[in-house]
């Protein structure tokens, strides 16, 4: 009946964290890595990590501060209603592109694993609309799913990697501490924009009931997508070589490809890692799509996120068919992650806490 | 609760119509009223002859208790007479307290002064007394019918576990309960709903161990019902329930005493409706939907064991046929290259699609499902071994369908028979089919979307305010509640009750004479 729509956890907000930021990450992180640094890949991740963790440290003082207030809303009280609408404009538009991006990956890959003769458009749209249908029940359906998927997917990937397991050859892995450390410090922004989606934080942060926990539960959350990472990294690496991993598109899934299950009912487990991986990649694209529409609906200061939803479908729907192929795909949306990325997940934050600190040191000295 | 008594008064108070002194007025009104109600009986007798003291008797035949109100109504009130005519003055004063006091030898006995009250005490099985040049009506409580014998209910059987289920009649149930629970905390709230029907709803919980705003939120629904006739719990159910849209039930039903009050011991709520041996059960979470009474009976390993079994089953039952719709029309490359072939080679003479075959033999199966429901025990088993083996047999031996489909069908109907709950599981016999469509459209691809939508429902869903996937998804930590979950942990170390509910109250084990004690100062 009444559905107070609107209360999630901290440990809740770490999970939707979590599963944003692992949707897409993961399929490509082994490559990028490994293309740049070759076997010293897992050094830079725990660099990092570190400077993730920072990041998260940023994100959720400045979602403490202001506890019960969407970001459009004390956005605009700090810098000002036209720089605001000006930032929220841009981070629903950022939103909405990431939602395109994370949408058109899921088509293809889809389409080169699973469903070889459905147009790709189907397969996007068929998508869209279960995300919106999603998108419209609000932030506690979404966090309850995310709580409920992610164990489940972290259980599955370690489930599943066990066969793989004989076939590692850790000697992949060395030489070791080759790589200089300029060279490592060059590399780190390329795995941090592996952690994009951390922004959601701020997006969500005012519905959360228990904001003093919110930075220990993010902090959590980090390390568990680093460890994530870390264990595809490494898996991958070790079972195809340094050359092999950075010529596949997709080395995580191509990893199970291979496998024989001694004695199993099924073949080929890749389909069924394909299948996670959809849940995982929906569960990145809804609450992209969710915070795009909430942040919209603040911009217009109307309550109800809901109805926002649907005119946002046939947007995200043209974005994701802009790039032509999967390499302009790649290209895009790595320049889309360094400018707009960089910008919301850093830049904005840190500046919003900033500016925080002034006015309040401004209004004690005022006081004084 | 006597706020809310206040804050829910019907809106249209019944208009009450005051008892005359005149006994021939009175019993022409109510022979008025209760015309061609021809169960009605009015039995006339006059004790004192000379007097001329009228005296007059009402009820319903077949729901009133006959031996009684000859042996201890009628008999004792006839004998009345020669005591008081030895003293004709005070009789007049006097009579009633002598009937009420000496004459009648009945427990229940109360004074009325509304005809409407009166008219309702009749139908409802009560004997009404009328006495000459008096205003008010005596009403004895005569209810007594036939009821079907305790037996065991035929859909939640159990190899261990109590026998007893419950019947048609609302104070044989609470019987059966209050026998389970002695404690003067356990509540038994009575209501009447229903306009026309006025059926008895007793709402059961136990004070202290239940969670007041989920009890508070049931009345509420209870009171907006505005129905003429509830004929069976399912109406209730309906009418109260967060989402009618929703193919799962959000009630749990059932027709055994133990689980009931296993469910009130947890803090859930309870409703018992007159007329139907099953009885609702507030707030479910699709984990209690998914255990029987016999887990708690049997010991903690077969009962673990037996748990991931079902729940493995649901997963089959949903899931198989489109599976195998999605492996063969889809992705055979899934299967290793032998099991691939002979998939191939079974289907090879077979002229269908893999949708439309599995669509076949699913919907026969259905309509065998529903046939044996419909028929009579015999011949129900007939057309069981008609249905399963000859049709089965014949279908595949005419090359219509393979004989693969055969048996994951029969696997998928198996699968489907171990879930605990018949609403429950009959939510999954249809949403297979959903499936299947999807599964006949996109391959895997459809059958995860569908999963998705499903999880997003279940994620929507509420049960009077507790999320229905409880424990999996929770505002608060409720880890603790996970070792009830798949696996049943020994009682000794379920200490607390389930946390979902969020109540004050949780010790069960430890120390619950101390938990008695709190409740008494919260109160």
């Amino acid at each position: 009946m009444n559905r107070n729509n609107d209360k999630i956890s901290s440990f809740q907000l770490g999970m939707l964290i979590s599963i944003t930021v692992v949707g897409v990450g993961i399929l490509t992180i082994p490559r990028t890595l490994t293309e740049e640094v070759g076997p010293d890949g897992w050094i830079v991740l725990v660099f990092t990590v570190f400077l993730v963790l920072g990041v998260g440290r940023i994100l959720t003082t400045l979602a403490g501060k202001f506890s019960n207030q969407n970001i459009v809303e004390y956005s605009n009280s700090l810098v000002g209603k036209f720089l605001g609408t000006l930032i929220n404009v841009g981070l629903c538009i950022y939103l909405v592109i990431f939602a395109a991006f994370e949408l058109r990956i899921f088509g293809e890959i889809t389409k080169a694993y699973l469903l070889f003769n459905t147009p790709i458009e189907i397969l996007m749209i068929t998508l869209l609309l279960t995300a919106s249908y999603f998108a419209r029940s609000g932030i506690e359906s979404i966090a309850r799913m995310a709580q409920m998927i992610f164990p489940f997917i972290i259980i599955f990937a370690f489930i599943i990697t066990i066969p793989v397991l004989s076939e590692l050859e850790f000697s992949n892995l060395l030489p070791v501490f080759r790589t200089p450390i300029y060279k490592i410090i060059q590399v780190i922004p390329v795995t941090f924009f592996s952690f994009v989606g951390m922004e959601m934080i701020i997006v969500c942060a005012n519905f959360v009931v228990d904001p003093q926990n919110i930075k220990k539960n993010i902090d959590k959350s980090i390390l568990m997508v680093a460890a994530i990472y870390m264990f595809i990294l490494i898996i991958t690496v070790t079972r195809f070589g340094i050359i092999e991993t950075t010529h596949i598109i997709w080395p995580s899934l191509e990893l199970f490809k291979t496998i024989d299950l001694p004695g199993a009912f099924i073949e080929n487990i890749q389909i069924f890692v394909i299948a996670v991986w959809i849940i995982t990649v929906f569960m990145t694209l809804v609450p992209l799509y969710f915070g795009a529409s909430l942040t919209l609906s603040r911009i217009f200061k109307s309550k109800e996120q809901n109805y926002l939803v649907l005119p946002l479908i046939p947007l995200v729907y043209f974005m994701a068919l802009i790039p032509e192929n999967i390499a302009q795909l790649g290209d895009y949306s790595d320049r889309f992650a360094y400018y707009l990325g960089t910008f919301y997940m850093l830049i904005l934050p840190s500046t919003l806490l900033l500016i925080t600190y002034i006015k309040k040191k401004a209004r004690r000295n005022k006081g004084v | 609760m006597s706020f809310f008594d206040d804050l829910f008064k019907p809106k249209e108070e019944k208009v009450k119509v005051p008892i005359k002194e005149d006994y021939q007025k009175n019993l022409d009104t109510i022979k008025e009223i209760l015309k061609n109600c021809d169960d009605v009986i009015y039995r006339e007798f006059q004790p004192m002859k000379d007097k001329k003291m009228n005296f007059a008797v009402v009820y319903a035949e077949g729901i009133s208790n006959k031996d009684l109100l000859q042996e201890y109504v009628l008999k004792s009130l006839m004998l009345l007479s020669s005591d008081l005519l030895k003293e004709p003055r005070l009789m007049k004063e006097k009579l009633y307290e002598e009937i009420k006091k000496q004459s009648i030898s009945v427990a229940d006995i109360k004074e009325i002064d509304d005809m409407n009250e009166a008219i309702d005490s009749i139908l409802c099985g009560d004997t009404v007394l009328i006495v000459d040049k008096w205003d008010k009506f005596f009403v004895i409580a005569s209810k007594g019918w036939e009821f079907r014998s305790i037996s065991e209910p035929s859909t939640e059987t159990v190899i261990r576990g109590s026998r007893e289920g419950f019947v048609e009649t609302l104070r044989i149930n609470t019987a059966l309960i209050r026998r389970r629970i002695r404690d003067p905390k356990f509540k038994i709230k009575q209501m009447q709903i229903g306009e026309r029907s006025k059926t008895d709803i007793a709402i059961l919980y136990i004070e202290g161990i239940v969670n007041k705003d989920i009890l508070k939120e049931v009345e509420k629904r209870l009171y907006e019902i505005k129905i003429d006739a509830i004929l069976e719990s399912g109406y209730i159910e309906q009418l109260i329930e967060d989402e009618w849209k929703s193919p799962f039930p959000q009630i749990q039903n059932t027709q055994r005493p133990d689980v009931v009050s296993a469910a009130l011991f947890e803090g859930r709520i309870a409703m018992i409706i007159d007329n139907t041996p099953v009885a609702l059960l507030i707030p479910a979470t699709i984990v209690a939907l998914l255990q029987s009474p016999e887990d708690y009976n049997e010991r903690f390993l077969i009962a673990s064991a037996l748990r991931i079994l079902r729940f493995i089953s649901i997963v089959f039952a949903l899931f198989l046929p489109s599976l195998y719709i999605a492996i063969t029309s889809y992705h055979p490359g899934m299967l290793p290259t032998d099991l691939a072939l002979y998939v191939a080679g079974s289907r090879m003479n077979v002229p269908f699609p893999a949708f439309i075959e599995t669509f076949i033999m699913e919907a026969s199966l259905e309509l065998l499902r529903e046939a044996g429901v419909r028929l009579p025990g015999a011949i129900g088993s007939t057309i069981g071994i008609v249905g399963g083996l000859v049709l089965g047999q014949a279908a595949v031996q005419a090359g219509i369908v393979s004989p693969l489909i055969v048996i994951v069908v029969a696997l998928t109907a198996m699968a489907a028979y171990t879930t605990p709950n018949y609403s429950f599981a009959i939510a999954f016999r249809m949403l297979r089919f959903i499936l299947m469509i999807l599964a006949g459209i996109f391959g895997l691809y459809g059958i995860i979307l569908g999963m998705i939508v499903i999880l997003i429902h279940l994620c929507n869903l509420k049960s009077f305010g507790v999320p229905y996937l409880s424990p999996f998804v929770a505002t608060e930590t409720t880890w603790k509640d996970f070792k009830d979950v798949f696996i049943r942990v020994p009682l000794q170390f379920m200490k607390k009750r389930p946390e979902f509910l969020h109540r004050k109250n949780n010790d069960r084990l430890k120390n619950p004479k101390s938990a008695i004690e709190e409740d008494t100062e919260d109160e």
